[in-house]
């Protein structure tokens, strides 16, 4: 899961590195327009629907923070 | 049409919209802050007894910014339909995203009485080096330049299709050190706005004064604005398409085109 993770943050924003243990948000590497994308394909990948309760920065702060909210919705 | 009161609304509508599990279309892309900002103004609004799809409407003096959240393209094109049936205010619409992204629905506003008013290109490099830019008149604004700057903006730019700012924006930017300007005796020539978020940068605004515009300043601005964010891995701003003059000088820092958009539609008062 963590692998296919990487690999959508990585197809949204090419430029980066997401395995560098940063956080996301506030090294500007996730903006609000990327997170939206990301929900969408993250719903498709895992044929989830993430609460828009859920769609908060602190869910997208790192690749294990974006894996347990996964995990949240039943995703093993 | 109703108020928004609070950003746990907005979280709630998503909610909603996603719980159709149809899929999730939408051209609401702020941040909280920025809709906290918008809440506290007392320009956010909602419609929202709509079937799988909720508008917004950030109102201006003059339009409304028009933003949705959507299941399906299905339920936006019955929800945009009534909205235009329904609604006489002059409305703007930005679309973002790739052109795949963008076509459909475009076309359901077009097919509802929104007219295509210009379009934007996203541009962006990676990481680089500059020399330092030192000239006198260039320096970071302060507080007393906030009307100013906020009068050379509603004057020049244009407000249908470039988002201008709040009053509370461009002192946020101005008190984060976000805005240069370059400043001859007491008269503003030219500014940069910008943000800076960890290792990405965007360019906001960029303005010389048309009668100073034979005088290198905007390369000052801009080289200045580079030597604060060197170290980012990337620099973003949008153009307009059609603006081929402005998209080679970019192309000659080093700036490519993305294929990524931005539709501005616009639907004329009854």
């Amino acid at each position: 899961m963590k692998d296919k993770v990487l690999e959508i943050l990585t197809e949204i924003q090419p430029d980066f590195d997401f395995k560098q243990n940063i956080n996301f948000i506030e090294e500007g590497m996730l903006d609000s327009f990327d997170i939206v994308n990301l929900v969408t394909k993250l719903d498709e990948e895992f044929g989830i629907s993430i609460d828009g309760m859920d769609i908060i920065p602190e869910n997208f702060y790192s690749v294990d923070s974006i894996v347990n909210l996964l995990k949240k919705n039943d995703v093993e | 049409m109703k108020k928004v009161s609070k950003y746990d609304e907005i979280l709630e509508g998503i909610k909603s919209i996603k719980d159709f599990r149809e899929g999730y279309f939408t051209n609401f892309f702020f941040s909280q802050e920025q809709i906290e900002l918008y809440i506290s103004e007392d320009i956010l609004y909602k419609l929202d007894n709509l079937n799988g799809v909720i508008f917004y409407f950030k109102k201006t003096t003059d339009f409304i910014n028009l933003y949705f959240c959507a299941s399906s393209l299905k339920n936006l094109k019955k929800a945009t339909k009534f909205l235009s049936n329904n609604y006489s205010d002059k409305i703007v619409l930005d679309i973002v995203g790739t052109d795949k992204m963008i076509e459909p629905i475009r076309n359901i506003f077009l097919d509802n009485g929104f007219k295509f008013y210009t379009s934007f290109t996203r541009m962006s490099r990676g990481e680089y080096t500059i020399d330092e830019v030192s000239d006198i008149n260039l320096c970071i604004a302060t507080e007393d330049d906030t009307n100013p700057i906020y009068e050379l903006l509603y004057n020049y730019f244009d407000p249908l299709s470039e988002q201008l700012p709040l009053m509370p924006e461009l002192s946020n930017w101005i008190r984060n050190n976000r805005v240069i300007i370059y400043r001859e005796k007491t008269n503003i020539l030219g500014f940069v706005i910008f943000d800076l978020i960890g290792l990405k940068s965007y360019l906001r605004y960029w303005f010389v004064s048309p009668e100073y515009r034979d005088r290198k300043i905007g390369s000052l601005l801009l080289r200045k604005f580079f030597k604060i964010c060197e170290g980012t891995k990337k620099q973003i701003f949008w153009v307009i398409d059609t603006n081929y003059n402005a998209i080679k000088r970019y192309k000659h820092y080093g700036f490519m085109e993305e294929p990524m958009h931005d539709n501005i539609l616009i639907k004329k008062e009854k």
